[in-house]
């Protein structure tokens, strides 16, 4: 295997995957600033294009946006508290009150180094947990398997900030959505209402660019060209390169122990379906707080805090890939997005993918490391630079979402149908945003719905229509109880807990 | 006990449910759950009509304790005009798409995109110049992206 990931790096370092992996790293960082723009659009975008990429050069690219995305989603959220991310919200709890201290530099600095901590130890967690995991998944029975798909669909569905119902009824919607067209099994058609169109179903990328991209383009229409209040002039803060050097003090004052602990927090995180990059910061950020000699600092510019979130979220891109690559279940939006890109490139992740494909897996584990550790130095480079960034008028970048958006799910397909999926997918997810409910767990259901059906199905044959099987053997039992568990502590316990804390 | 819930939640649970109704009626046309013992095309529908239910219940009872605010409240769809405009500026580009092809529409895409952005922008001579320079230069980079990078055949239409 240490041959494998070492031929990985190797791979990453040709001058064309590498420069795959510099050009999606960019991206992430420009759509990661700009408020309104995340890295998980940016894959959206991106998506279609793969089709006429090779699959390393593809994957790399998607890393780079991933890593790059979820850092920068921090950025704005420090200097001027308008973060680009959900995730960069929980770092802007104290970056924010730092820059009006006057040490903005300093919180982007141990932001970027905490980020390059966190992501570089996520990939050493990756490399280790995925193939062990990968040895245990290869005993899931069908039956084992739909509990798995259970528990997904289940947190993916509790994991929603505002509502646990809100959740639950946009997965329910992805899963209905999954419904219709031919069946898997059986050569008939569902749901079409008598609509020959709707016999084809609903294509995974241009859904992905409806709930993403037209989703969004809409939200940001409604916005137009409003004005964002800001406290602090962006005209006036300047930072220069020398100021992005970690303060040793500062570092002393984080300690080991706090970067170690936020790393395997939000690789932990990451692991479990649907949680996210702000779910693991705000459970690191927590956990900091409680285990602080001084939590009275919190909230008023803690660079500990800083710390704790950045390392988290950066980790959380690595632990994010340990449900995909070892059981072929995607955890997050992008994720899902890379599940696109397997299914575009024709391969099946799985238990036996690290074996039969490690080829395409080690350049992985190789651009999150290299990832990572471009962050700082991302930093170095275009820290005095990020605030224009954010000064791009929206009249000229919107449109160019639209067309790519639009010729996006042209591409995917060739469909004129599937691009006007697209557009409805878009207003219904625009809607449902409205209405507070979230995209994520639509789209979630969308892919896991018909995984779940099938195995469901499959199971029941099997057992002759006894729903008593998935309680007969152990590892379903297990998927089971941990649904249950995790009801209860994400649903339940953790709203309470983080309502308390912060 | 309706009368409790804010306006948009009432209009919200009433379309989910009309559109679970549609999907019932789907799930009703495709037989029974179980077919001698064995599973059929309509069992799974019949567990995310059960889950949508539940999901329902939930929202309701959570909405039920936000009573709404009165005169205060916005109308629901007050605020979609600019995405309703922007919805069917989208519908048009893919029906244009397909009959005058590339060029034309994505100009047409670029510049009434612009448009919606600039629309409450004071200088509107500079905006319509805004939205034309975005109308030229946006479909240019597109062209060169997808059909000479990654050779992904754009409609011809009525340009070429």
């Amino acid at each position: 295997m240490v041959e494998g990931i070492f031929h990985g790096f190797l791979t990453l370092l040709a001058p064309q995957v590498f420069l795959y992996m510099i050009i999606g790293f960019l991206v992430g960082l420009f759509f990661g600033i700009v408020p309104g723009l995340t890295g998980t659009l940016a894959i959206a975008l991106l998506l279609p294009i793969t089709f006429a990429m090779d699959p390393i050069n593809a994957f790399v690219m998607a890393m780079g946006i991933f890593v790059a995305g979820i850092y920068s989603g921090s950025i704005t959220g420090t200097v001027v508290n308008i973060p680009g991310t959900p995730g960069g919200a929980v770092t802007s709890i104290e970056g924010y009150p730092l820059m009006l201290k006057g040490r903005g530099a300093d919180a982007l600095t141990h932001g970027a180094f905490a980020s390059f901590i966190g992501g570089a130890g996520g990939v050493i967690i990756l490399m280790f947990f995925c193939p062990i995991i990968a040895k245990g998944a290869l005993y899931l029975h069908t039956v084992d398997r739909f509990s798995l798909i259970l528990l997904s669909l289940v947190a993916v569905s509790i994991a929603s900030k505002e509502s646990v119902s809100k959740g639950v009824i946009a997965t329910v919607i992805g899963v209905m959505l999954g419904t219709i067209g031919i069946d898997s099994q059986f050569p008939e058609v569902r749901f079409n209402y008598g609509f020959v169109s709707l016999t084809e179903g609903i294509e995974l990328l241009p859904a992905i660019i409806g709930i993403f991209a037209i989703s969004e383009l809409l939200c940001q229409i409604e916005i137009g060209l409003a004005k964002i209040s800001m406290i602090i002039d962006v005209n006036s803060i300047k930072f220069l390169r020398k100021d992005f050097i970690p303060k040793l003090s500062d570092l002393k004052k984080i300690g080991a122990k706090l970067y170690i602990k936020s790393t395997v927090i939000g690789n932990l995180v990451g692991a479990l379906p649907g949680a996210g990059a702000a779910m693991a910061g705000f459970i690191s950020y927590a956990e900091a707080k409680r285990s602080s000699k001084q939590p009275e600092n919190y909230g008023k510019g803690a660079i500990e805090g800083v710390a704790a979130v950045e390392a988290a979220n950066n980790s959380m891109c690595a632990g994010a890939m340990i449900p995909l690559l070892t059981l072929g279940i995607p955890g997050d939006a992008v994720t899902a997005m890379v599940l696109g890109m397997f299914k575009i490139q024709g391969i099946v992740p799985g238990p036996t993918l690290l074996t039969k494909s490690m080829d395409l897996i080690a350049p992985i584990y190789a651009a999150l490391m290299v990832g990572a550790i471009l962050i700082p130095i991302s930093l170095w480079f275009f820290g005095p630079f990020y605030l224009k960034m954010t000064q791009i008028r929206r009249s000229v970048l919107y449109p160019f979402i639209a067309l790519v958006a639009m010729i996006g799910a042209f591409s995917a397909t060739f469909s004129e149908f599937q691009m006007l999926v697209a557009l409805v997918l878009g207003i219904i997810t625009y809607l449902l945003r409205k209405q507070g409910f979230p995209s994520v767990p639509l789209l979630m259901g969308l892919i896991l719905g018909p995984m779940a059906e099938d195995y469901l199905r499959r199971a029941l044959m099997i057992s002759d229509g006894n729903f008593l099987i998935f309680f007969m053997r152990p590892f379903s039992l297990l998927f089971l109880v941990l649904t249950v568990i995790f009801v209860y502590f994400l649903g339940i316990r953790q709203r309470k807990v983080l309502k308390s804390m912060i | 006990m309706l009368v409790t819930m804010r306006r948009s939640d009432k209009y919200t649970i009433l379309i989910i449910l009309f559109f679970t109704l549609i999907y019932i009626v789907g799930a009703i046309d495709l037989g029974a759950p179980f077919d001698e013992g064995e599973p059929s095309l309509s069992l799974f529908p019949w567990i995310t009509i059960f889950a949508m239910v539940v999901g329902v219940i939930g929202f309701f009872f959570e909405s039920r304790g936000k009573s709404s605010s009165g005169a205060s409240e916005k109308p629901v769809f007050s605020s979609v005009i600019k995405p309703f405009l922007g919805c069917l500026v989208l519908a048009l580009f893919i029906f244009l798409f397909f009959v005058v092809g590339y060029w034309l529409s994505s100009v047409f895409l670029c510049f009434f995109t612009a448009i919606l952005f600039e629309y409450e922008s004071s200088n509107k001579k500079k905006a319509v110049i805004i939205a034309a320079l975005v109308s030229v230069l946006v479909p240019t980079i597109g062209y060169l992206f997808y059909q000479r990078l990654f050779h992904i055949r754009l409609p011809e239409g009525i340009l070429w």
